[in-house]
């Protein structure tokens, strides 16, 4: 990670997506750099959460690209452009909830296995063109790895134990070290929120993508829960992209931000730049409270 | 006091054969919410395995351990087999088109496999039933109050493989990687994929699992039974399927308590009335524990969005 160019985690250029002849997402550029803390904010319905479904590839972009850790991700589905490095939470949560806490952090995190194939091989076969080869790989990694499981041999159990000493780590970084043991459904609604992004950080991702993590908090919490976004950032060395109606907190921890209305980029830079661009004021002005007013839901 | 014991003794045998059956379809509905109506023409075929591979023994001088063994694996790995085409070409291409789709799928699958046995071009056997080889050899393996109540060998082999097979399937799905993410697709199989979950694959292998069980299960109706013929697994998948029903579809232990309960129904109905009741009643509790509990004994009640 030396050279400056390997510092780009995730770049979307130009990417567009259209429904119907609607543009949901028009022009979409973005590049999130090692360590760096960006926004992403505009009206109810600007996009916000649709630049999210393109970038993880839930929606395929009609027009332009990403790129993850500088490999295209276009037209692969979302658990390979998960395993290039990216994870997200949702607006709304959607956690597993008959799992519990540790169980919804164990299910993400397929990373800390032992494959049979190393998974850097299998990319790399991949990548070279010999797809159903590196599909058979994989394959033949999960139906190894389930089998391990059944005849439970010792190396799977020790990998098992490693695994949970891993999710009980994530969910202490995430102050949940006590829920363990509890179904999803029963934590408070802070507690299911942070609990996301114990998950998604299960899938050790290079990139993490925020989708109002902070919804539904109080002014606190919400401040809390953006020391602790910060934090994660610098322990794992991550990218992290935030989306968050409070233009207050945005501004406050954010180093950038894009200000997205009507599926257009209409403002892109520090906070200071966004605030005093005349556009995001009208975009704001006619929808909610205005930038800086704070509270929006 | 005779009869009933040895009616419990029947029922809990029947029950647990049901059992089988039942997982596989409460466990493909729990990954696709999707009723597999093909799964006791699966369970059929995996019989028809099980009946060619044990006439092979028999040529080859009579049934010990290890031949028993064998028939039990053959018939299961043919079968997940099956599963896995019928998931890969039938459901796979389906997966985002409405769930009646596949549902109106399956049953034609179901139809062509049934109807099809019944051809006898090539290694198809044919509309005549067949004897199942006596593959355990019957006997009493305990008799109680004078010899009025009598626990076959056999039975007490079908109670341990079906216990077996549900205690490994439990453990499957609770305590193992491919457990939780099959538990993770089952509640919501797109966020599963953002975790980087492979969930074609998950399905596929629920599929195998469901299938494998079922051949288990085919084998064991057998042994009890004897007679096998193409339109079997119609019956027994209808009734496995209700029995998954009144257990509340997509949970796994509702599927086997489901199960237990029809085996009971049943036997006291045909011990106690007329056999030709039996499926009048097996039905009509299942309109009971509908209309009581539209969600089955074990299922979550949910509230539908609107």
């Amino acid at each position: 990670m030396s050279a400056p160019a390997s510092d780009v985690l995730l770049e979307a250029r130009s990417a567009s997506i259209v429904f119907g002849g609607l543009k949901a997402l028009s022009e979409f550029s973005l590049t999130v750099r090692k360590g760096e803390l960006l926004g992403l904010i505009g009206p109810n319905g600007a996009g916000k959460t649709t630049a999210f479904n393109v970038l993880t590839g839930v929606y395929q972009p009609t027009s332009g690209e990403v790129r993850v850790c500088g490999e295209r991700v276009n037209g692969m589905r979302p658990f390979q452009v998960n395993r290039r490095g990216l994870a997200r939470t949702f607006q709304n949560i959607r956690l597993f909830k008959s799992l519990t806490a540790l169980d919804n952090v164990k299910v993400a995190c397929l990373a800390e296995t032992h494959p049979l194939f190393s998974r850097a091989r299998v990319e790399s076969l991949q990548r070279s063109g010999l797809r159903p080869l590196a599909t058979a790989l994989d394959a033949a990694n999960d139906y190894y790895d389930w089998w391990r499981a059944l005849l439970l041999t010792p190396g799977f159990q020790a990998e098992e134990e490693a695994l949970t000493a891993k999710a009980l780590a994530l969910l202490e970084v995430m102050g949940l070290a006590g829920r363990a043991h509890e179904e999803a459904r029963n934590l408070p609604y802070g507690e299911q929120r942070r609990l996301e992004i114990a998950r998604a950080l299960g899938t050790r991702p290079k990139v993490l993508l925020l989708d109002e993590p902070a919804a539904g908090m109080n002014t606190r919490e919400k401040a809390e829960l953006m020391v602790l976004i910060g934090q994660l950032r610098d322990r794992f060395g991550l990218g992290i992209l935030v989306i968050e109606h409070d233009m207050k907190l945005v501004m406050g921890i954010c180093e950038r931000i894009t200000v997205l209305d009507h599926g257009e980029t209409i403002a892109a830079g520090t906070g200071a730049e966004v605030r005093a661009n005349p556009k995001v004021v009208e975009a704001y002005l006619g929808d909610a409270p205005a930038p800086g007013a704070g509270g929006a839901a | 006091m005779s009869d009933f014991l040895q009616h419990v003794i029947n029922g809990l045998s029947a029950g647990t054969i049901y059992a089988l059956v039942a997982l596989g379809y409460t466990m493909v509905y729990g990954v696709l919410k999707l009723i597999n109506f093909a799964h006791g023409d699966v369970m059929m075929m995996g019989t028809y395995v099980g009946y060619a591979s044990a006439l092979q023994f028999k040529q080859r001088g009579g049934f010990g351990m290890a031949s028993v063994l064998a028939i039990f694996f053959l018939s299961m790995a043919a079968c997940a087999a099956v599963g896995w085409l019928i998931e890969r070409f039938a459901y796979r291409p389906l997966r985002e088109k409405p769930k009646l789709t596949a549902l109106i799928t399956a049953i034609g699958i179901s139809f062509a496999v049934s109807y099809g046995f019944q051809m006898d071009w090539g290694f198809l056997p044919g509309p005549n039933p067949r004897a199942f080889p006596e593959v355990i050899r019957r006997q009493p393996w305990l008799t109680l109050l004078d010899g009025e109540v009598t626990l076959w060998n056999w039975q007490v082999i079908s109670f341990a493989v079906a216990l077996g097979l549900m205690a490994g399937l439990q453990y499957l799905v609770f305590r193992t990687r491919f457990g939780r993410a099959m538990r993770a697709v089952s509640h919501d199989h797109r966020t599963a994929a953002l975790l980087g979950i492979h969930t074609d694959r998950v399905i596929a292998v629920t599929f195998m699992l469901g299938s494998a069980l079922a051949a288990g299960a085919g084998i064991l109706f057998a042994i009890k039974d004897v007679k096998i013929e193409p339109l079997m697994g119609t019956q027994q998948g209808l009734k496995a399927f209700v029995a998954a029903v009144i257990g509340g579809i997509g949970n796994v232990p509702g599927a086997v308590v489901g199960a237990v309960l029809l085996g009971l129904v049943e036997e006291f109905v045909v011990g106690y009335t007329a056999s030709s009741w039996r499926d009048a009643v097996a039905f009509g509790f299942l309109i009971l524990v509908l209309l009581l509990r539209p969600e089955g004994l074990f299922g979550r009640v949910t509230a539908e969005k609107v």
